[in-house]
């Protein structure tokens, strides 16, 4: 059941009567079982899996914090940890080899054979409970003795298809104290849901077809038609996994449950660090706690070499965590290089700028612009169909190696399969969403559309209901949701 | 006021509605004709019937709005905000639900939905072709049913003109319908006299892959055991089944890609069927191996032939014929074909008829033969071989129809 659909927009409200209905005290009990609910709906025996995974962490949780020895300790949490990571890649690599492999043997994988093999949010909730359990080791967290706080931890429904990825910390003590929530945040989860919802299907959907035709064949496009490819796509991942992102939050207030960030403004991000601060938050902060900062401690005497490696490591396992193949292993190394090279100049670029202040509005303008770049460069790799497609898109993009009969300048919206009404509906959508982000972050404006008139607002609601309804195509996954 | 305006309208239709309906037939009557394209004669009962469903849908949305303010008030007593927003929109999701199904009743509301013939998606069509079925004036009526084959090989307007007074014949194809399809599609039927069913088989119908799309506008719960209890080669249950039966109890579920044709545009709502069209192979003798390659015996076929037999059986408890074309594909097409195919197909005909005098089988023989040229495609004639063989079926019709049947 995907979020995008009128079964999803049934459950949800069947789910919100449910638990404000309810009593109180139930309410922990009856998320987790709308939650199991959610999943059943993908998979009985993932269902199951998830349960056991869920069942398995909170006896390791519990058993870690009685361990009295730190060696003890240690054991329990390194088999628990290594358990769930066996598991993810096992799964992961199992798609990758029937991807990678099984054509080459002469067998064909069908892409729902591979979405049969992979658990729905399998990445997200190992990851949640690697982290649960990393945090009970290292005594940031004491063991959760309520095993529905636990279970609901992993399969809360809001955050299982596409994260956030939540702290157990923060989760529990939400959870504990559940409440129906306040109008005002129950509104803002309503906002929530909608402003998702519109950068979607107003902005991603509709460039998925633009998208789509160029990474299909990429050596049937002019190196200018490919260049608006890599920027649309860009944007596509941006709306899309942003937009999924704020729908999940919003659900997640409906139920008195406040999700992490996951996006920052990252396109403007003066450098590629800025960016990964800004960019997937709740992976990139979970991997900066649980994998870079140990990894820095460890390496530590290695000084200059021990920082890259750790940096290298870190984005590597960011592309992999997507899932096993070549072209996020690419997306990942591209990532390590541009960071190891940023935290290697930084100082340098800093002192350079310091004394030449002349200089600081070309660094305000060309730093972002870079960053973009070097950005919808990665994700070249990112949404090519294989390896050899990205490469050949990536010299496609280089007029003098541009190797077919294309005029280099040609652009044809037609042969990209979109309408130049359709393009600018985008771009509009775009920058406007991107402008409310940004006004979202500042009082003035927040206290500035809370005191507009409620005519403004309910006829603005309505119009973006409108613009949904009617783009609405169905059928457009969610990027996120494969992982 | 919400009482009242139910009580206005029914009254303006039993004073003013004939008479409101004959001046509009009579200024407007050559314009609806056009736009009708055959689909009714009588303009004055079409109108009168819309001013009819102007005041039912009047007296719903009237009343369902009463409903909904009567239950936004007992929720703003009896919850705290914001449970009590969740009951208030479920209370207006509901009564949207109800407005939905009274509306679906009505041909005025699938006519709004109605935006050209070449520009109005199928299922729309389907339905205000459906309810048309209980205006028609004449003593007793047929129908034309199956896959798009059905609709280019008969004109119900050359069945209409012969026909005229004696029997009104309604095109209900809807496209890529398999047996089961036309199964479930003779299920729902209005209960008017029906004197004949016309369908139009040949291999396409009996061994293709089961393709339930379909499923999500005509399966329901009351299909539900049956389609439990059949055999092998039947659809896989899935998200069409899944949409067919939330269709029945939402029926907000059931109109919704009609309201959103008509909002979006037909363009942006066909652009699924463009992106097909687009792929098939230009050269007909590949397209034609490609598919031949689908047509083959297995469980699936068999599923077929049992739903064929039990749409058969349908038509007889309804005292209805069941004429039954078996007629030829595209001989480029037919070339393609496994020899074995259209035997078989005979043989399971053959069989039925025999045991069913209800069915009249038309072989191929029988039927205005059609060479290469008079198709557009595979499957398709164009509009002359389709006059001709309309007229052969206007005669046979003819004579099977006694006057005032049934």
């Amino acid at each position: 059941m995907s979020f995008l659909s009128f079964n999803f927009a049934i459950f949800l409200g069947l789910a919100l009567l449910i638990f404000h209905l309810g009593p109180a005290r139930w309410r922990p009990a009856l998320l987790l079982a709308l939650s199991f609910a959610f999943y059943l709906t993908w998979s009985l025996p993932h269902a199951l899996l998830l349960a056991a995974v869920t069942a398995g962490v909170y006896a390791t949780a519990l058993w870690i914090e009685r361990r009295r020895t730190e060696q003890g300790k240690r054991a329990l949490m390194a088999l628990g940890v290594m358990t769930l990571l066996v598991l993810l890649f096992a799964f992961k690599s199992a798609g990758w080899f029937l991807k990678e492999f099984l054509p080459r043997a002469g067998g064909t994988a069908s892409n729902s054979a591979l979405l049969v093999i992979v658990p729905l949010g399998l990445s997200y909730y190992v990851f949640k409970m690697v982290g649960y359990l990393l945090d009970v080791y290292w005594e940031k967290l004491p063991a959760q003795r309520n095993f529905v706080s636990v279970a609901l931890y992993g399969a809360f429904f809001p955050q299982i298809v596409s994260g956030p990825i939540q702290r157990a910390g923060s989760f529990f003590d939400q959870i504990e104290k559940i409440k129906s929530p306040g109008d005002a945040e129950f509104a803002v989860g309503l906002r929530r849901i909608l402003f998702g919802l519109v950068k979607k299907v107003a902005i991603a959907d509709q460039l998925s077809v633009l998208v789509g035709n160029i990474h299909r064949n990429p050596s049937g496009f002019s190196s200018l038609e490919l260049l608006a490819g890599a920027y649309c796509f860009s944007i596509q991942l941006y709306a899309d996994f942003s937009g999924i992102t704020d729908i999940a939050i919003g659900i997640g207030l409906l139920f008195g449950v406040k999700g992490p960030e996951n996006f920052d403004l990252p396109y403007y991000s003066s450098n590629i660090q800025i960016f990964w601060r800004r960019w997937h938050m709740s992976l990139t902060t979970w991997l900066t706690d649980y994998l870079f900062k140990p990894l820095q401690m460890s390496l530590r005497n290695l000084e200059q070499v021990g920082l890259c490696l750790a940096i290298f490591i870190n984005m590597i396992a960011i592309g992999l965590w997507h899932g096993l193949t070549w072209t996020y292993l690419a997306f990942g190394i591209l990532n390590g290089i541009y960071m190891t090279l940023s935290a290697l100049t930084l100082k340098q670029r800093n002192v350079f700028f310091k004394t030449r202040p002349a200089l600081a509005l070309i660094r305000a303008i060309a730093g972002p612009l870079l960053t973009f770049h070097l950005v919808v460069l990665s994700h070249i790799f990112f949404r090519a169909e294989s390896f050899p497609s990205a490469l050949k898109f990536i010299t496609g993009l280089i007029p003098r190696w541009h190797g077919n009969a294309v005029p280099v300048l040609r652009f044809d919206l037609s042969l990209l399969g979109m309408s130049a009404h359709v393009l600018m509906l985008c771009a509009i959508a775009f920058v406007a969403s991107e402008a409310v982000t940004w006004a979202t972050r500042r009082q003035y404006w927040i206290d500035w559309f809370a005191a507009a008139p409620v005519f403004f607002r309910r006829a603005l609601y309505a119009s973006l209901i409108a613009l949904v309804l009617v783009l609405f195509q169905g059928g457009v996954a969610f990027i996120y949701a494969r992982f | 006021m919400l009482i009242l305006l139910p009580a206005i309208a029914w009254a303006l239709f039993g004073f003013l509605g004939n008479r409101v309906s004959s001046s509009l037939s009579s200024r407007f009557g050559p314009q609806i004709l056009a736009r009708a394209d055959g689909k009714f004669t009588n303009v004055q009962t079409f109108v009168n019937g819309r001013l009819r469903d102007a005041a039912l849908l009047t007296t719903g949305a009237c009343l369902l709005l009463l409903a909904h303010r009567r239950l936004a008030a007992w929720a703003i007593r009896r919850f705290q905000t914001p449970a009590r927003w969740v009951v208030q929109a479920w209370s207006a999701f509901v009564c949207l639900n109800v407005f939905a199904a009274v509306a679906a009743h009505t041909i005025l509301f699938w006519c709004l939905l109605f935006s050209g013939k070449d520009h109005t998606i199928n299922y729309t069509q389907y339905r205000i072709k459906e309810a048309l079925l209980q205006e028609a004036a004449a003593p007793s009526q047929a129908v034309l049913m199956g896959a798009s084959q059905t609709r280019t090989q008969i004109d119900t307007k050359v069945l209409n003109e012969r026909l005229a007074g004696k029997l009104w014949t309604t095109e209900l194809h809807f496209p890529g319908s398999s047996p089961y399809d036309m199964a479930l599609c003779l299920e729902r039927l209005p209960k008017v006299p029906l004197a004949c069913v016309i369908t139009y088989v040949s291999e396409t119908t009996f061994y293709g892959k089961p393709d339930n799309e379909r499923l999500m506008y005509f399966f329901g719960f009351r299909d539900l055991p049956a389609f439990c209890a059949l055999g092998p080669g039947k659809p896989k249950f899935d998200r069409f089944e899944v949409c067919g039966l939330m269709g029945d109890i939402f029926p907000l579920y059931q109109v919704w890609d009609s309201v959103v044709a008509r909002a979006r545009g037909f363009e942006a709502s066909n652009k699924a069927q463009e992106r097909y069209d687009a792929s098939l192979e230009g050269n007909l003798e590949d397209r034609a191996r490609r598919e031949a390659g689908g047509l083959v015996f297995g469980p699936e076929s068999n599923f077929h032939k049992t739903s064929f037999a039990a749409f058969a059986k349908m038509c007889r408890e309804r005292g209805c014929r069941l004429i039954v074309c078996c007629g030829q594909l595209n001989p480029v097409a037919e070339r393609a074909l496994d020899p074995a195919l259209r035997p078989d197909m005979m043989v399971f005909l053959h069989d039925l008829a025999a045991h069913d005098t209800n069915i009249v089988l038309l072989e191929a023989s029988q039927l205005p033969p059609q060479v290469e040229a008079d198709y557009e495609d595979l499957t398709h004639v164009n509009d002359a071989a389709r006059a001709r063989f309309s007229q052969y079926i206007a005669e046979v019709v003819d004579k099977l129809t006694p006057v005032g049947a049934p």
